[in-house]
């Protein structure tokens, strides 16, 4: 660490000066762009000054600012669908002027679109990211018509997960607890329902999302992979609108309209699930449901601030003939503060409390079982726009975490359940990040910057202590790994630091720009994640706990290097983006034989730390324009893990070799379009195909008293099937021209057209009735046709 | 724990019961591999001086049967160093060797010794004490309504205990599970079983066993890897070969499956009505 700090430092404060010097005689063109129809500020918007060949983008609130020396200029603003404004704008002092955008569908244009957001970035140094619009996202084909934001971005190169129905995405081969996940700022801990089948996003309330793969700006830390950035909408300031619809597993409305016009708006989102209240019907007394609410109140106090108060509510409860309740669930609350300092200093204050909580009643064991995680977030982001050529993002997050892994209680009086409480785990974690983005030549642009990420595990706890601080032991003799036995415990008081770590995390970016239509780029991060998902399934469960780093625990930390090629072709209506990129993880935690994590007070007596590694190519092509858009994305890549034996004598786990990650995916194929026929009928389709997860099959079985046992060899060496499926969905607006009022549009969709019995699991077990062994192939969907109704008035 | 974990498995397959079919799969075998099963139980107010160890090998995995081993020289030590011999049973039951002196003390350790084609195999372990198992009450609940919850009760001891439960029935047994006191230590508890098809004059026996922390740990790796019919497990973690405690002291690296176990153990009837 600190050779690194004496080379690098110093050339990051050079960089930062010259900057500054060449920064005179300029003014300032600022403000925000939104759409016309209902004010919502369009995040990632163009703005191009013809003349200089400037280009910038509108930041998460809708903001830009851009410096330039004194003179006349034509401005062009531009977005995805939208129109183009151009506008001609004499810049002798500082100019602040907001644009609106009108939407071009809405101006029934059957010519092409010609602005697109969705070409390849050229120019700055951002790379490893994936942008998807909502409206993209609306016109793909899903399960049972549920659109769903998660699903979505599994058609993105670099993303996998470990099967259908499983929760959780992998991206780049990093597991699913290293995807920071953020709505309106605040991080979310378990983004499914119904164990996975459904996102916890309701597609109505959001707006934009960003998928970080890599070349992770510093403003993001505390996970390792990804970041994925999700944008709820502000609500509409000029009129009431409601828009909904009715689907086959759930429904969902939402109302969005002016407080104030033009300065507040309010937006409220419901969605539920009732497939239940059918099954209900027909005898079935279990049932699963799911609901959740957004909400979001906007209020512009003047020019130079903003007040934006979010939350999310969503719960699952699954109910098995009043044996066995388990309801769980997000509940966040969100006050930001946008408040402008000057024309190039734009600053966002959030305020944070985030709730994942999850509940279990089991009335005939006795047992009620109450646990979360409750986290308070601080963070002040600042935007510094010190000229066209310089810009600087400086601020601070800090978290203070409380986790509750379990609250047991009796559930009535003749229970035999005792009370009792597992420790509760307190932890509190500050990160400063400054980060900077140069454009040094006409072609070269680069970025850098560097979080300091410090972690403080805070007590009241009771901490075991073990001989020679190991809290698994290896038996030699008969090979296995086996918990230790405490020897002490040592108490520490409220408040007190039980364990501290920190780390320096560097962020670098380089983009080199060949000539208008093609660059390449490079980029490096170091990236901490203090935060363990304890599970030891393929993917995850409510059920799986977070875990703080402490003394045994140690925080993981990955090192990714990319580089990639991008291109547009014929003025962007094609594009181009190829990666390829390497990343290692250090202290990634994998468990020992047998490791039973489910009420564990001691998990580290059951974890070992081991390494991970992924490589891998990346190619996405689009097409951005015509009647027919979409794209190919293909990936080639291995993910690894190895946990060796921590003495020679130790055997690690599988051997201490390397095996392969239960979500690697040699290759990964998705071929995603969509087409509009007229403006009465469009058609949309996504294909995938994907290598079978690595899996261990059994080289043998034995027989142990009444059980038979399958006998297996080194761990995931075998493939199940390769897994593919087509999916189309046709969209049928009935009156397209109708643009006030009730509008109504129908999607039809076909889940796995061809009925592909994708292999979920393979299990290899004795057949109940004949004795013989056999392997039993589970697929969760077949061909599930589907009829969604969506409405707006 | 146990009981939270065997419920989870049983709820998740309801909704997971999608689409299941045989498949046919290529699978290689490995060579055999020694497997010793030696579960020696001392049912309270019985002798236990018959006790036996099965001796068997892997096989492929669609064989119809598991190989015996034949020919093995079997004894046990005590820490007395009293040698009980296991003698081969004829023709029929080979691979079955028995003892009909054994001596069970509670808290005592003994030393299995298995001798075949020219390798040594041992194991140590302590014979572990169980309460008596008390009464049984058979309620309705469960997760569908022709579900019956037979439930039967012990005294919990207040140190920590590891058990495991087996089921008899009529041409049937099976029903293996384990679990330990954390919840309910110290307190009047019970071990529960879940039927779909019980009828008036079944009858039904829990066995309960005492075991040590190190089978409980054994046993569930076993059962963690072992799918069973209509319940498809979440929950399933990497598939591993478990070891027991069984070493072979001549060639470490052809270690034998299976385990050597002592328990005390104690059972109940029921006679539905």
């Amino acid at each position: 660490m600190n050779t690194f700090k004496q080379r690098c430092l110093p050339a990051f404060f050079l960089l930062f000066f010259t900057a500054v010097v060449f920064s005179q005689e300029k003014f300032t063109l600022s403000g925000t762009i939104s759409d016309d129809s209902s004010n919502e500020t369009l995040i990632g918007a163009n703005v191009y000054i013809k003349e200089t060949e400037t280009v910038a983008a509108t930041n998460q609130y809708g903001f830009f600012s851009i410096s330039l020396p004194a003179g006349t200029y034509t401005v062009e603003i531009s977005y995805v669908s939208f129109g183009t404004i151009t506008e001609t704008i004499t810049l002798n002092q500082n100019v602040r002027k907001n644009f609106q955008l009108s939407s071009s569908s809405e101006e029934l244009q059957e010519v092409v679109i010609t602005a697109n957001q969705q070409k390849a970035n050229i120019r700055t140094p951002e790379m490893s990211v994936n942008k998807l619009s909502v409206q993209e996202i609306k016109k793909m084909p899903v399960v049972m018509g549920e659109v769903d934001v998660l699903k979505s971005i599994l058609t993105l190169p670099g993303v996998t997960n470990a099967g259908e129905g499983a929760s959780g995405f992998n991206v780049r081969g990093g597991a699913a607890d290293q995807n920071l996940i953020l709505l309106d700022e605040a991080t979310i801990f378990n983004s499914s329902h119904l164990f996975g089948f459904f996102s916890v996003f309701n597609a109505d309330a959001i707006k934009d999302l960003k998928l970080y793969k890599g070349g992770i700006p510093a403003r993001y830390g505390g996970r390792l992979s990804s970041v994925l950035d999700i944008y709820q909408k502000e609500g509409n300031s000029n009129e009431f609108h409601m828009t909904g619809g009715i689907g086959a597993i759930s429904s969902r409305i939402l109302a969005e309209g002016p407080i104030v016009k033009e300065r507040g708006s309010f937006l409220i989102g419901g969605r539920a699930s009732y497939a239940h209240l059918f099954m209900k019907l027909a005898g079935e007394e279990n049932s699963a449901y799911f609901y959740d609410l957004n909400t979001k109140l906007s209020y512009k106090l003047n020019d130079n601030n903003n007040l934006y108060l979010s939350g999310y509510f969503g719960r699952d409860l699954l109910e098995i003939s009043d044996s066995f309740n388990n309801i769980y669930g997000n509940a966040v609350v969100n006050l930001r503060w946008n408040h402008l300092f000057s024309e190039k200093l734009f600053a966002n204050m959030s305020l944070i409390y985030s709730d994942y909580y999850y509940g279990l009643e089991l009335d005939f064991v006795g047992l009620n079982w109450d646990s979360g995680i409750k986290n308070y977030n601080f963070k002040y982001d600042l935007k510094h726009y010190l000229s066209d050529k310089f810009k600087l993002n400086y601020g601070l997050n800090t978290i203070y975490y409380d986790f509750n892994p379990g609250t047991i209680e009796p559930s009535g009086e003749d229970s035999d359940i005792n009370p009792d409480q597992l420790d509760k785990k307190y932890a509190f974690e500050p990160a400063i990040y400054i980060d900077a983005e140069q454009q040094l030549t006409e072609n070269l642009t680069v970025s850098y910057g560097l979080r300091y990420s410090m972690f403080y595990r805070l007590g009241a706890q009771d901490m075991n202590i073990y001989t020679n601080n190991q809290a698994v032991v290896f038996n030699d003799e008969l090979k296995i790994y086996e918990k230790a036995t405490p020897i002490d415990t040592k108490h520490y008081g409220s408040g007190d630091v039980i364990a501290d770590f920190n780390n320096l995390e560097p962020r670098v970016g380089i983009a080199y720009k060949l000539n208008d239509e093609q660059s390449v780029k490079a980029s490096y991060n170091r990236m901490a994640q203090y935060l363990h998902l304890i599970t030891n399934t393929s993917s995850p469960t409510p059920l799986d706990v977070w875990a703080p780093s402490d003394d045994y625990l140690k925080p993981q930390t990955l090192d990714q290097y990319a580089v990639g090629y991008f291109r547009n072709f014929k003025d962007a209506a094609y594009s181009l983006e190829t990666e390829v990129y390497y990343k290692k993880i250090k202290n990634r935690l994998d468990y020992i034989d047998g490791a039973n994590l489910i009420a564990n007070e001691a998990i580290e007596q059951v974890v070992l730390p081991g390494r991970a590694r992924s490589y891998g190519l990346e190619v996405l092509f689009r097409k951005n324009t015509g009647k027919l858009t979409g794209w190919i994305s293909y990936t080639l890549s291995r993910t690894e893990q190895q946990t060796p034996g921590r003495t020679p004598n130790e055997l690690g786990i599988n051997n201490g070799d390397w095996y392969f990650a239960g979500y690697d995916k040699t290759h990964n194929l998705s071929v995603t379009g969509s087409y509009e026929l007229n403006p009465k009928w469009s058609f949309g389709a996504i294909f995938a195909l994907q290598s079978g997860q690595a899996v261990t099959y059994p080289n043998g079985y034995y027989q142990y008293g009444d059980v038979v046992v399958p006998s297996f060899g080194a761990r995931n060496m075998d493939r199940n099937p390769a897994y593919h499926h087509l999916d189309v969905s046709a969209t049928y607006t009935p009156k397209p021209e109708k643009k006030k009022g009730w509008q109504g549009e129908w999607v039809f969709s076909i889940y796995n057209l061809y009925n592909r019995m994708n292999a979920a699991s393979i299990t290899f077990r004795q057949n109940e009735d004949t004795g013989a062994n056999e392997a039993v192939r589970l697929s969760i969907f077949g061909v599930i046709p589907s009829v969604t109704y969506n409405f707006k008035f | 724990m146990r009981k939270l974990y065997t419920l989870l498995l049983v709820f998740t397959g309801l909704f997971f019961t999608a689409c299941e079919d045989v498949v046919d799969l290529d699978l290689p075998t490995a060579p055999p591999r020694l497997v010793v099963e030696a579960s020696f139980n001392w049912m309270k107010t019985f002798t236990g001086h018959y006790q036996e160890v099965r001796l068997t090998t892997t096989a492929g995995f669609y064989d119809t049967d598991v190989p015996i081993v034949s020919g093995a020289t079997v004894y046990v030590t005590n820490s007395k160093n009293d040698v009980f011999e296991f003698s081969e049973e004829k023709s029929g039951f080979q691979g079955i060797y028995a003892c009909i002196n054994f001596n069970p003390e509670i808290g005592e350790t003994y030393t299995l010794f298995v001798e075949v084609n020219g390798e040594t195999f041992t194991a140590t372990e302590t014979l572990m004490p169980v309460p008596q198992l008390e009464e049984v009450i058979l309620t309705n609940e469960g997760f569908d309504p022709n579900d019956m919850s037979l439930k039967a009760y012990f005294l919990d001891p207040p140190e920590t205990n590891y058990y495991l439960r087996e089921i008899g029935r009529e041409g049937y047994s099976g029903g293996v599970a384990i679990f330990d006191d954390r919840f309910v230590n110290g307190n009047y508890t019970y071990t529960i079983t879940i039927f779909d098809d019980l009828k008036p004059g079944d009858e039904i026996t829990t066995f309960l066993y005492g075991i040590s922390s190190r089978h409980f740990d054994y046993m569930s790796k076993l059962l963690s890897i072992v799918d069973e019919e209509n319940v498809t497990n979440p929950f399933r973690t990497p598939s591993i070969n478990v070891r027991g405690n069984i070493v072979n002291q001549t060639n470490p690296d052809n270690y034998a499956l299976g385990y050597f176990r002592l328990s005390e153990g104690s059972f109940i009837t029921y006679t539905v009505e």
